[in-house]
């Protein structure tokens, strides 16, 4: 990884650490910096833009936007989940991960079957569970609680590309 | 020493265990209808999991190594406890013939230590083996709801 990758990955750890601070949770920088690489590619450049209190990971790859991510915390049973949302420059959902799960029970909403359902969806779509988003057995409430957090986390990246806040 | 030599307070206390123990494992039985259809081959998936993209509804996932062991845990202690009560409770009747009161006592454990072997040979080894575990929880629900009645008959009696 080139060094100026690399810093700016780093710079973007530390500053994604305080988004949504209400029950902000740290994701272990070397999981971010894979989720980033796995969902965007290799060689990727890195920023983190300030919008309101929240932090936004931009991706560009040779002076070319690929899109947008950032991340949340939702709470499941009782632990919070850390997730990341990716958007591509249309604010078509990339992917979404989930960087750190706490609990003993739910931890499939982690596995691929149940993530890729997001992929390609915007801000329009309802993502209701047991619609649009299949549940999971014996992991509801964390489906549930990833699923309303990816929708607000959508919604809120979508709002600021469109407005210019980020871009 | 039975039923009818202890004190009434103690009756009155067994009685609503026995009851909450009634209520407790008749909410588990739903709950097992509710994720496996109390079949073998619900049963099996539950554990196992399917396909995701062969099947609709809900997603089920192969049970992990870390899964098992918390379900085994948690499970095989409170139901232990279950089973010193209510054991409890058939030994002080005095209806009850002693080989029954043996056999009564006994099974429920036979039955706990056949039924989660059978629970990881099925994850693990064969799904075939859920049909070992459907009958032996199945002995074990008919021996919980036995002994259970067996001990409020005998404290109605008691109080006569």
């Amino acid at each position: 990884m080139p060094g100026a990758l690399r810093r700016s990955i780093s710079l973007a750890v530390v500053l994604a650490l305080s988004h949504r601070a209400g029950f902000s949770q740290a994701p272990p920088p070397a999981k971010l910096a894979a989720s980033i690489t796995r969902i965007f590619g290799a060689a990727v450049r890195v920023d983190s833009l300030r919008v309101d209190t929240s932090t936004v990971l931009r991706m560009s790859r040779a002076d070319s936007l690929l899109g947008f991510a950032s991340v949340g915390n939702v709470i499941g049973k009782d632990q919070p989940i850390t997730f990341l949302v990716a958007i591509d420059r249309d604010d078509r959902l990339k992917d979404v991960d989930i960087l750190v799960y706490r609990e003993p029970y739910g931890g499939e909403v982690a596995y691929e079957p149940w993530r890729k359902q997001f992929r390609g969806k915007t801000a329009a779509d309802s993502l209701r569970v047991g619609k649009e988003i299949r549940t999971i057995s014996g992991a509801t409430i964390s489906v549930r609680s990833v699923t309303l957090g990816v929708k607000a986390l959508v919604a809120d990246l979508t709002r600021w590309h469109q407005s210019g806040a980020i871009k | 020493m039975t039923w009818r030599s202890l004190s009434p307070t103690l009756r009155s206390l067994a009685r609503w265990v026995a009851i909450i123990q009634i209520v407790g494992y008749t909410t588990s039985l739903v709950f097992v209808w509710h994720t496996t259809r109390l079949v073998p081959p619900g049963i099996a998936d539950h554990y196992r999991g399917t396909d995701p993209e062969a099947t609709s509804g809900a997603m089920q996932f192969p049970k992990s190594f870390a899964e098992m062991l918390t379900i085994t845990h948690t499970h095989l202690l409170s139901m232990a406890v279950i089973f010193v009560l209510s054991g409890l409770g058939v030994t002080l009747c005095a209806r009850v013939s002693e080989r029954w009161k043996r056999f009564l006592v006994v099974e429920p454990f036979v039955a706990l230590l056949v039924s989660f072997s059978a629970m990881w040979l099925m994850r693990y080894v064969d799904p075939r083996f859920a049909w070992l575990l459907e009958a032996s929880s199945s002995l074990l629900a008919l021996t919980f709801y036995v002994q259970s009645y067996l001990i409020l008959r005998e404290l109605r009696r008691a109080e006569t």
